[in-house]
């Protein structure tokens, strides 16, 4: 497998969902970033229609990760076809590893780290700073570009051990500990968003004094953890609002 | 014009391409803004929303309402009406997003729409292999980008111009009471917001942790200014 062949695979796998559907989810996304792999490796005419057949299976994981799983798979195809491995080991393995690797992404990337590196950016908005989106994206997609190269590369060279490789990074521990620090930084950033109000508003004899702040943001907290959805809440707020303005 | 065609392409990263996140509020309504020659007020309403959408992401097949669709709306409908009316940026804002939340919901229903037709795209696929069309295959592999892009164009383009409208019809007839009822209402969208990110940690104690830091830099900040 050339160097050249190696990279479209990868950069095509940013377009993993391109044409996700609600029947076979990322299959047309998987098909589409494994093609020019599948080229060079059957070259004999009608060979290439089986390998297709099997990508344009069900297929739904992390977008990310799923670049390991790619990775992986462009070298049991090679393997499949000098008959190390058979074909239907393929779609065993992405089988086997779709879900694992769904679950690690969920919870790590969108669970974890983007709401942290939102909370980091809003904070760093919020005291004026406004490179805060440049920061958020720097922060936000150094893992994310890393972990795709790295897993495809690694997977690609190294097979399902990359998947070792993933145990070893501790994702779930990791986790928790972004988590536990975004709840710090929601704390500071409150503290920031209550000094940034204006006179008008924390003025005392008003209704919204930095005490009734904290009462409504507690209320607010109550609402969410009761079940009401956020845009009933918002319309609560904008009713509060102006009831509050006619007291002033 | 610009604003929605440029506006889709940051749709488009929301889930078909990149996933990079400059769909998130805090970097889509920055760059629309600055489109516009007004970063400021853009970064304004990137805090609001990504408060508010901080949680709600694609994940599998599950279709959260769409952040990126308000985020470029209130971002664009705000600028253009501060020109307009000459008027501050806090009631706008208010005023924009109360107007313009159901887009999202509209924006969900759409984006639900074009997966159930993405299906088509699979079993045309299925077609071309049979044939070894490669070209057809690669078309109908990323035939839900060019879906996903004409949709979100077009919803802007739409939507753009009636916002622009409604905003600018509706706010010289509210009064000052109702103004003032706008800009309060626009500095207790974030405490919303942080309550919204908290009840989603999924750590031990978080109120008390939270509460804690909440004092420690209040503190801070006392101090500082002190």
């Amino acid at each position: 497998m050339t160097d050249k062949t190696l990279r479209t695979v990868l950069v095509r796998t940013f377009f993993l969902q391109s044409t996700w559907n609600f029947e076979r989810m990322q299959n047309l996304g998987f098909c589409y970033a494994i093609l020019p792999a599948l080229r060079k490796i059957y070259k004999k005419e009608g060979e290439l229609k089986e390998p297709l057949r099997r990508h344009l299976e069900f297929f739904n994981t992390h977008p990310y990760l799923a670049s390991a799983i790619i990775g992986v798979v462009v070298r049991m195809e090679e393997d499949v076809e000098s008959g190390l491995v058979g074909a239907d080991d393929v779609n065993t393995l992405k089988t086997a590893v779709m879900g694992s690797c769904g679950a690690i992404g969920d919870s790590f990337f969108w669970g974890a780290l983007k709401p942290l590196v939102s909370i980091v950016a809003v904070l760093l908005a919020a005291l004026g700073f406004i490179l805060a989106p440049i920061i958020f994206l720097l922060l936000y997609n150094l893992p994310h570009v890393w972990i795709k190269i790295f897993g495809f590369y690694a997977g690609y060279s190294e097979g399902v051990q990359v998947f070792d490789r993933f145990k070893s990074l501790n994702f779930p521990a990791l986790a928790i500990k972004a988590k536990f620090l975004g709840v710090i930084l929601s704390g500071a950033l409150l503290a920031v968003l209550f000094h940034n109000s204006p006179a008008f508003f924390l003025s005392g004899g008003t209704m919204l004094t930095v005490a009734s702040m904290l009462i409504l943001f507690l209320v607010c907290y109550g609402l969410i953890k009761k079940g009401t959805s956020i845009q009933t809440i918002i319309y609560i707020l904008l009713v509060l609002s102006v009831g509050s303005s006619t007291l002033m | 014009m610009t604003v929605s065609l440029v506006g889709a392409l940051l749709a488009l990263d929301r889930t078909a391409v990149l996933q990079v996140m400059v769909s998130r509020p805090i970097v889509a309504a920055p760059l629309i803004a600055a489109l516009l020659g007004d970063p400021v007020t853009g970064i304004k309403v990137g805090i609001i929303l990504e408060l508010l959408w901080i949680h709600c992401l694609p994940v599998g097949a599950s279709i959260p309402p769409d952040e990126t669709i308000v985020s470029v709306l209130v971002t664009a409908i705000t600028v253009w009406n501060m020109r307009f009316l000459g008027a501050g940026s806090e009631a706008v804002i208010s005023l924009t997003l109360i107007l313009v939340i159901p887009a999202a919901v509209l924006a969900q229903r759409m984006d639900s729409h074009i997966r159930k037709l993405n299906i088509r795209s699979a079993r045309a696929a299925d077609a071309a292999v049979e044939k070894l069309d490669l070209k057809g295959l690669r078309a109908a592999c990323l035939m839900g980008v060019r879906r996903f892009y004409i949709a979100y164009a077009l919803i802007f383009l739409v939507l753009l111009s009636v916002g622009t409208l409604a905003v600018y019809l509706v706010y010289p007839l509210l009064s000052e009471n109702l103004l003032r009822g706008l800009k309060i209402f626009y500095y207790a969208l974030p405490i919303l917001g942080v309550a919204s990110v908290l009840s989603m940690a999924r750590i031990r104690n978080p109120l008390s942790v939270f509460l804690a830091s909440f004092a420690a830099f209040s503190g801070l900040i006392e101090v500082i200014k002190w």
